[in-house]
């Protein structure tokens, strides 16, 4: 059955329960609202907890940095990254690194729903385009 | 060899080796041409965004936690779970002169494998009607060709006239036979060598039409030597609604092309009717709201938005213009449906075409009462003004008496003049197919029937009386003919020589 508005609105209020003052989900927090519905156990508590689920997946990538590789040395520049987003972001940023053998070199970083890239798998991409 | 080289390293060079940033979701369901994707936080409204293996689409519904898309073309290679990127470019397509005499598909790309299409030029599909002060009123008239639209509504460029009528009632006919007249008239113009002559470029759009009928169109533009002013726009019924929906926007930023760089255009939308369906289609499957006849709210401003950039621009902005002729098909008739009376409401006038009248064997099946041209005689030349000015109301005036007279079998003699001189109009108008009449050879036929030469000729000959005096004044009469033709005026002279011309005619007629 699909979720009505009500349980989507109930969703993203516990989200916003769930977070801390620097942004980031509290293990505690999320544990205290499981109780609770636990116990209150409202209608549709699956759909609700699986839209609760999916708001929690969307906000921690938006936190947390994907950084895929291509070729050798990306741990040395992940430092970097991490110390260049930071830069950027409001919130705190984790980050976590990945061989991508496929960019051929470069890197990707997806940071929520924005994806940076460089990299010779993207710009050989761009050149086929061209060619289309 | 090294030609092929030097193109792909130009192209490499000049690709960017900067990062790239994109904003990216995922495919969430797929339904019937249109897609729900999650994330794709930054997109903007009416974006193209980008699906996997080169499939394009556009984003149509912002909403809370996702994002609707409407995809054009092969989607059958989707799946969920797919991601989507944005684009950040509104969907163009391409225009200019490099287009006419191709048919196109929705997006722009070339259809009739001519190989692409070299244009360096590329509009976006959506965007604002020009406003107040760049317009002007529209005084230049667009010949048809077709004497019972030339004379009784008249089309000036610029304007939106509608063509209305229940199926087969010849709506696609007088759109193609006004194509047809203004290849003829460019080609006449470009003749002349005459520099202050206008062509008018055309477009048309086929929406929702069968292939095979597309095809009898291109053929019978090729056929009249037409198609190299036009460029075809083709969504037929086969493709996907989204196509559909976008197909008649693109001919508009075709055809606004010409009009913003000083150029006249004439777009055909045919026809909108399916436009509405394939709109209410993607509006259902995208669960917007419905309304009356389960067609969205906005379906009005869907046609007004398109229409209202057709316009006719002052001479600051260029002088051009851009006349549209939407079609809309009704259903047993009935002018009062909720789509004809949208588009009756923006369009400034109509030509209403009669299923009787057609089945009565008069073609075009203009129906005198219910057509109107909201522009009226400034968009005629003077000539023409002065020999049509009273036929309008002669032919009403016939219909009215004509159907009283069935009760009467003593009628007075002014009543039995006046249906003698509207049958003969009726007759006089009668047009086959694609055969469109310059406005002088109309101009002189005209007035030989204001000036009693087609009295003495019995009803039933009259169709073949003029189209020999058609044929006689572009042979051995066309002296008067040239005159109109040069001058646009009925100067006495002129009405002296056509009286001669007529009256040599008439003995040759038998």
């Amino acid at each position: 059955m699909p979720a009505t508005i009500k349980q989507r609105r109930l969703a993203k209020s516990l989200l916003q329960l769930s977070l801390s003052d620097d942004g980031r989900i509290k293990r505690n927090s999320v544990e205290e609202i499981l109780e609770s519905l636990r116990v209150s156990r409202p209608t549709g508590l699956v759909t609700i907890l699986r839209l609760f689920l999916h708001q929690i997946r969307r906000h921690e990538y938006t936190y947390h940095a994907r950084v895929e590789y291509g070729g050798k040395g990306g741990e040395k520049l992940s430092e970097k990254i991490l110390e260049k987003l930071n830069q950027n972001s409001s919130k705190a940023l984790d980050l976590t690194v990945i061989d991508n053998p496929k960019l051929i070199a470069g890197c990707k970083i997806r940071l929520g729903d924005d994806v940076y890239e460089n990299s010779i798998s993207d710009r050989l991409n761009k050149l086929q385009k061209t060619f289309l | 060899m090294s030609s092929i080289t030097d193109l792909i390293r130009k192209e490499i060079e000049n690709l960017s080796t900067d990062a790239s940033r994109t904003n990216v979701g995922t495919i969430t369901t797929l339904a019937d041409g249109v897609a729900k994707v999650e994330g794709l936080s930054k997109v903007m409204f009416n974006e193209m965004v980008e699906f996997p293996n080169n499939v394009l689409g556009i984003a149509l519904n912002l909403e809370e936690d996702s994002v609707g898309c409407v995809l054009l073309g092969d989607t059958s290679s989707l799946k969920e779970g797919d991601e989507v990127r944005t684009t950040g470019k509104l969907l163009s397509v391409p225009v200019g002169k490099a287009l006419l005499g191709r048919v196109v598909d929705a997006v722009g790309r070339p259809i009739d494998g001519k190989g692409t299409i070299d244009s360096d030029q590329s509009f976006p599909v959506e965007r604002i009607a020009p406003g107040i002060i760049p317009r002007k009123s529209v005084d230049q008239p667009l010949q048809t060709g077709i004497m019972a639209v030339d004379s009784m509504v008249p089309i000036g460029r610029g304007q939106r006239e509608l063509i209305i009528g229940d199926r087969s009632t010849g709506k696609t006919t007088i759109a193609i036979d006004t194509i047809i007249n203004q290849a003829k008239i460019n080609k006449q113009g470009e003749k002349s060598g005459d520099p202050d002559f206008r062509p008018v470029y055309c477009i048309y759009v086929a929406l929702g039409q069968k292939n095979s009928n597309v095809a009898r169109t291109i053929k019978a533009l090729e056929e009249k030597g037409a198609m190299e002013y036009v460029t075809i726009v083709s969504a037929p019924a086969a493709d996907n609604p989204a196509n559909q929906y976008l197909a008649p926007y693109s001919g508009c930023a075709m055809g606004e092309w010409f009009m913003e760089n000083g150029m006249d255009a004439l777009i055909v939308y045919d026809d909108l009717s399916k436009h509405a369906v394939a709109y209410r289609q993607i509006s259902l499957i995208l669960k917007r709201p419905s309304g009356r006849e389960a067609y969205p709210g906005d379906v009005f401003y869907l046609h007004s938005r398109l229409l209202e950039r057709s316009a006719r621009l002052n001479e600051n902005s260029g002088n051009g213009s851009l006349t549209a002729l939407p079609i809309i098909e009704t259903q047993m008739g009935d002018v009062s449906g909720y789509i004809p009376t949208n588009v009756i409401s923006i369009t400034d006038g109509q030509i209403f075409l009669e299923t009787d009248l057609f089945n009565k064997g008069i073609k075009p099946a203009v129906s005198v009462g219910l057509s109107v041209s909201r522009v009226g005689s400034a968009a005629q030349i003077k000539a023409y003004k002065k020999v049509a000015g009273k036929v309008k109301l002669e032919l009403a005036q016939f219909r009215e008496l004509a159907a009283f007279s069935q009760f009467e079998s003593d009628l007075d003699a002014s009543t039995k003049a006046r249906l003698d001189r509207g049958a003969r109009i009726v007759e006089m108008f009668k047009q086959g197919a694609y055969n469109p009449v310059p406005v002088e050879v109309q101009t002189a036929v005209m007035w030989g029937m204001q000036n009693d030469f087609f009295d003495s000729i019995a009803v039933d000959d009259i169709t073949r009386s003029v189209e020999s005096l058609k044929e006689y004044l572009s042979t051995q009469g066309k002296e008067p003919c040239e005159e109109i033709y040069n001058s646009g005026k009925l100067e006495e002279s002129t009405e002296q020589k056509l009286r001669s011309a007529l009256e040599d005619w008439k003995r040759t007629f038998s």
